[in-house]
């Protein structure tokens, strides 16, 4: 027990972190974590796009799978669970603040006026939606890929 | 295969979806804004025009690619030689649809003896767009130069 215990340390030890895991990797893959997020829960907010993801099976999907894979691969980052969870949800609330922001963007810039169904809208497509996928589905793929660094 | 060749498939296909996605982010983005400052998404060209007495009437194909319903009007502005302004009573354009939208406006005497004379007409519209779901008005620009015009 004490050898398989040796071994799981090592291997543990042993995951290719140089390799994937520098800081700009990370910042990269932060990066395109707040990309890939910020565009599904824009894609599902915005209904007047004609690529949009709001009203179909496949988008809602592709909704719950963007950030599941993005928190799978911020969590081979961290050695540890309970970073990787930490880290993981703080780039997803980051998305969701990044959305909220895009999507009020023509409200900021004055391109036109608005009235209160915009906010109505931003509240509940821009956060409350993206709100919820955030904390469900985030750190479920963080904590899948964070449990297979012990694996080589 | 390792597991570690696994993750690093999906390194490198979570770069490529990454980079993908900050494109397409910008492009939204960017149409999203552009939408808002003119016209919100519609096309709309003259499909007929007819001259009755001082009125013209235009019959607009409508195109609503984007999946909210949107309103054209409550008021549409034409300029040729002189503006005039009219009030369009239904104007409702459906997502993901077309839609045959008839306006019609009292024409300046200078406007209806340039038509009656040439039967063509060029003018620019400038119709409202009214976005119920985000209370929003803003503005369809349409340039319509030679149309032919039935009097």
């Amino acid at each position: 027990m004490g050898d398989l215990w040796n071994t799981q340390d090592i291997q543990t030890r042993e995951f290719d972190y140089g390799r994937y895991n520098t800081v700009p990797w990370v910042l990269l893959k932060s990066f395109f974590a707040i990309c890939m997020m910020t565009l599904v829960y824009l894609l599902y907010a915005l209904h007047e796009l004609p690529w949009r993801l709001f009203g179909s099976v496949i988008g809602i999907l592709i909704l719950v799978l963007a950030p599941f894979f993005a928190g799978l691969i911020l969590g081979f980052t961290f050695e540890s669970p309970k970073a990787a969870l930490a880290y993981s949800i703080i780039i997803g609330f980051v998305s969701v603040g990044s959305c909220m922001a895009l999507m009020m963007l023509p409200g900021i810039l004055h391109v036109t006026e608005f009235g209160f169904g915009l906010n109505k809208n931003v509240w509940f497509y821009g956060f409350f939606i993206p709100f919820l996928v955030t904390i469900s589905f985030v750190p479920a793929g963080a904590l899948v890929s964070s449990s297979t660094n012990v694996y080589e | 295969m390792k597991v570690r060749s696994l993750k690093q498939v999906l390194h490198w296909l979570f770069l490529a979806v990454g980079a993908i996605s900050a494109v397409v982010l910008a492009f939204s983005v960017i149409t999203y804004v552009e939408y808002a400052r003119d016209g919100y998404g519609l096309e709309a060209s003259v499909e007929d025009a007819w001259l009755n007495g001082d009125t013209l009437t235009l019959k607009l194909l409508v195109t609503n690619p984007g999946g909210m319903d949107l309103i054209l009007g409550p008021l549409g502005n034409i300029t040729m030689n002189s503006v005039s302004t009219t009030y369009i009573p239904d104007g409702l354009v459906q997502s993901d649809d077309t839609t045959a939208v008839l306006v019609s406006f009292v024409l300046e005497q200078a406007d209806i003896e340039t038509i009656d004379s040439t039967g063509i007409a060029s003018f620019s519209l400038d119709l409202q767009v009214t976005v119920s779901e985000r209370d929003a008005v803003t503005n369809l620009h349409l340039d319509v130069i030679d149309q032919e015009v039935i009097t």
